[in-house]
């Protein structure tokens, strides 16, 4: 009966080296009173053992109970028929008691544990009942009940109950036989709780796999065997743990790079909801986090056409690099953001987006800012260039096109200097020494060549360009086309001297009027009295005399432009002592201390007799200024030029300590007509000699301080050594002005 | 006809008396504006002749003192550069009317044209 069973006995792998028909031999006897625990790991053991069990105590004449599942109630009793036996008598005679697990359990389950009074009743009176049905008979029981509340995660109610099941056995002497599920028992620290098992029950019987070996040999292999599984599994386990925690640190260093990462990032369901987002994007829009997961990502955009552009493109699994978008932050502002986008797909599901929000807000109002300085370098009617520091042009706006003829792209890339005319080509290195040495350039008029070869009169005005550190890395230039300007100057220049020549030619009305009126009256008056000889004779003499005063002022004005003798090499010095012989009368009756100091190598080309007038008016005015008396100090030494590339030449200085030129006389002392010498003067003796230096390529300064006792005035001329093409128009020098503070330097306006 | 003759120029002014007294003129000279206007009050002249640019008081200033206290009085202007035009402009603009006459001009002609009597409206 019972050697029918083993075939169905069902053990895998492992285990069939063990296996063996012979049926296992440590089964508790049935006749004992006792708490057996069996584990096991297959239905079909635990059922073969407890079909035993319940057979053998059925077949002794005993009663069972048995408490388990519907299941294992099923088969036991499909075993019990297997074996030739018929349940049903001994269920119908109170012998062979069959109750549910679950149910049996309720009946004295409080609040999850069980209960003491309730227990020992039902189950008490079970076994009293059982055990005097018919005759007294011994009892055997199988219960599930304990291994049900392990299932149901209550180990700590399932060995309380083991425990009165314990007092129970103690009280009525039954055999009580109780199995739990191996895999009850899997996890870690489950160890602890199946000694507090064992330790309720009296035989602990092992699971069909050591249980079911047939000797002590087979047996203490298996014991070897699963000590090594045991330090293998010992080993997994740490393996395992390890893994386990590296995994941990891994997806927390992860959470950590995703949470803290300085872009904003988020994920957005299929339907749009933001599932999750980390600092920065949160940072960057100024919500919390409950502000923002579980919204709609759209009530974040500023356009909701793109945001639905986005969603659509995302839904069709599209991946967006760079999306540029406004997002509305929580204070109301915008923030220009570019999004990388693309989705998780998990077999075909779209599970979630991953977005990157980059903030682009400063980039966004720099590049506007760049934009709008762009657009007026762009439409200034001043050409801005900038350059690299060896001249080479960098940028060439539409002003620089329009001024110079040349395209964008025909001259950046190339040096500044095509625009140079050949002659100022030395300029470009001074001002770059210049921007080099961190200086500006302002308004610097100089000529500039276009493209078509004419030349313009521009106004630059350079400056240095730094980069943060301050470093200089380019040179920035404007320049302004001053050519119509130039050809106003001179037309206003043309206009003025048509002006003089007009206040000459009232001058010169006036000067020669008057004694063309007196010489008229004179013939009159001659002819009138014809017949009275010495009246005759007085009025002719009076009459040349007036036409003296008229040729006089006719030499000194048109003489000077009808000059037409050929320069010469002239020694200044000499020609000076010339003009002082001529003087000489007046300047010993006045007491005039003169004083020379006459250098070597002063000789000029100069028209010589244009200079003897010249160095003669100056002394006149000299002598004039000294009615009492004073020093003239004559200085005549080689030079040069203070203004023009050091050219050399003959500086002559004319000082006296006069009575000197008063300021408000001083602007207007080259005028010409205009004197402070009322009776004798004419007017027009500086105005000649400035005109007649600049003719001759030099200039001509004064210095004056007007005062009786410590007044003065220093005329100081220069004349090029090489004289100049008179034929040309001559280019008058001026000479920088000095200014000091008890000083006045007038220096002429000179025409170009 | 008593004439004043105003100029700076002593020749001028010398040989204009001495040609209008020629002509039957009973005439005087001065050489300034100042000078001239005093001697108007004391022979209440007919005529006056003046330059115009002249030291001091110019002629313009002197013929508009004059012509208060000698209303019928003949005052001429006798200049002989283009600046008194502009004085003359702004005396017109002032409300003062003269007679102007350019130097150089030949005696006959200043004779001749002393010798109508003066062109004036009265109101």
């Amino acid at each position: 009966m019972i050697g029918s069973l083993e075939g169905e006995v069902q053990v895998s792998n492992t285990r069939d080296r063990v296996a063996s028909s012979v049926p296992p031999t440590n089964w508790p006897d049935s006749s004992s009173t006792g708490h057996s625990v069996q584990f096991y790991e297959d239905d079909s053991f635990l059922l073969d053992g407890l079909g035993r069990f319940i057979g053998a105590a059925l077949g002794a004449g005993d009663a069972a109970i048995v408490i388990a599942t519907k299941a294992h109630r099923d088969a036991l009793v499909q075993r019990l028929k297997e074996c030739g036996m018929d349940p049903s008598l001994g269920l119908m005679l109170g012998r062979f008691i069959l109750l549910d697990a679950a149910e049996t359990l309720s009946k004295f389950m409080v609040d999850g544990w069980p209960d003491e009074s309730r227990f020992t009743q039902l189950i008490g009176d079970l076994l009293t009942a059982t055990a005097t049905q018919g005759k007294k008979r011994r009892v055997v029981a199988f219960g599930e009940m304990v291994a049900l509340l392990w299932q149901q995660g209550n180990p700590e109610a399932s060995i309380r109950l083991e425990q009165l099941w314990n007092d129970l056995v103690r009280m009525h002497s039954f055999h009580l036989y109780c199995a739990y599920p191996i895999n009850c028992f899997s996890q870690e620290g489950d160890d602890e709780l199946v000694q507090r098992v064992c330790a309720e029950h009296s035989h602990v019987l092992p699971a069909e796999s050591y249980t079911s070996l047939v000797n002590e040999e087979e047996r203490l292999r298996a014991v070897a065997f699963l000590q090594q599984k045991a330090q293998a599994l010992v080993t997994e386990i740490q393996d395992r743990k390890k893994a386990q925690s590296d995994l941990r640190l891994r997806e927390a260093e992860l959470v950590d790079f995703l949470e803290n990462a300085v872009i904003g990032m988020h994920w957005v369901s299929a339907d749009g909801t933001i599932l999750w987002a980390n600092r920065a994007e949160l940072d960057m829009l100024g919500y919390s986090r409950d502000e923002y997961i579980g919204h709609h990502i759209s009530e974040f955009h500023a356009d909701k056409a793109v945001i639905e552009d986005i969603l659509q493109r995302l839904g069709r699994h599209e991946e967006l690099h760079g999306y540029e978008s406004r997002m509305l932050r929580k204070d109301g502002s915008t923030r220009y953001v570019r999004i990388h986008s693309n989705v998780l797909v998990h077999n075909g599901r779209f599970v979630h987006t991953r977005c990157f929000t980059v903030d682009i807000t400063e980039h966004k109002q720099a590049e506007e800012v760049r934009a709008r300085l762009a657009a007026i370098v762009q439409c200034s009617d001043d050409a801005i260039v900038s350059k690299d520091l060896n001249g080479i042009v960098t940028s060439w706006n539409a002003g620089a096109e329009r001024i110079f003829g040349y395209k964008s792209e025909e001259i950046v890339g190339k040096s500044i200097t095509m625009i140079i005319p050949p002659e100022l080509q030395d300029q470009e290195p001074l001002i770059l020494a210049k921007i080099r040495r961190n200086e500006r350039i302002e308004h610097f008029e100089t000529v500039r060549l276009t493209k078509a070869g004419q030349r313009i009169d521009v106004s630059l005005t350079v400056s240095p360009v730094k980069d943060e550190r301050g470093a200089i890395i380019g040179v920035a230039k404007i320049a302004r086309d001053i050519s119509e300007h130039k050809k106003m100057e001179q037309a206003l220049r043309t206009t003025e001297k048509l002006a003089s020549v007009g206040r000459l030619a009232a001058s010169v009305a006036h000067e020669i009027n008057n004694p063309l009126e007196a010489v008229t009256n004179l013939l009159f008056l001659a002819k009138r009295d014809i017949s009275d000889r010495s009246k005759v004779e007085q009025r002719l003499d009076q009459a040349n005399q007036e036409l003296d005063r008229v040729t006089h002022i006719a030499t000194q004005t048109l003489g000077f432009y009808r000059e037409t003798s050929s320069a010469s090499t002239v020694d200044l010095a000499k020609t000076l002592e010339g003009v002082l012989g001529l003087y000489a009368r007046k300047i010993s009756s006045r007491g005039i201390n003169v004083i020379k100091e006459y250098g070597r190598k002063t000789e000029a080309k100069v028209l010589a007799g244009e200079i003897r007038q010249v160095l003669a008016n100056l002394i006149a005015n000299s002598i004039d200024a000294m009615p009492n008396g004073g020093s003239l100090r004559l200085r005549v030494s080689n030079s040069r030029s203070r203004n023009n590339g050091n050219q050399p030449g003959v500086r002559v200085i004319i000082a006296d300590t006069g009575s000197g030129i008063r300021p408000e006389s001083m602007k207007k002392i080259f005028e010409p007509f205009f004197t402070t010498k009322k009776d004798t003067g004419t007017g027009l003796g500086l105005w000649i000699t400035r005109a007649i230096i600049e003719k001759h390529g030099g200039s001509i300064r004064v210095h004056s301080k007007p005062g009786i006792s410590q007044g003065g005035t220093v005329f100081s001329i220069f004349l090029p050594e090489a004289g100049c093409d008179f034929d040309k128009t001559a280019t008058p020098q001026t000479e920088p002005a000095e200014r000091q503070d008890n000083q006045l330097w007038l220096v002429p306006k000179t025409e170009k | 006809m008593r004439v004043i003759v105003v100029d700076d120029e002593p020749v001028i002014a010398d040989t204009l008396v001495d040609i209008l007294t020629g002509e039957g003129y009973e005439a005087f000279t001065v050489a300034n504006g100042h000078a001239a206007i005093h001697w108007a009050r004391m022979i209440l002249p007919d005529i006056i002749i003046t330059d115009v640019i002249m030291p001091g008081m110019n002629g313009i200033e002197t013929a508009t003192v004059i012509k208060q206290f000698l209303p019928d009085c003949r005052i001429i202007l006798f200049s002989g550069q283009a600046a008194s035009i502009d004085l003359l402009e702004k005396a017109r603009a002032d409300g003062h009317e003269f007679e102007v006459l350019a130097k150089p001009i030949r005696p006959s002609e200043l004779v001749l044209t002393l010798r109508p009597p003066p062109q004036r409206a009265y109101a």
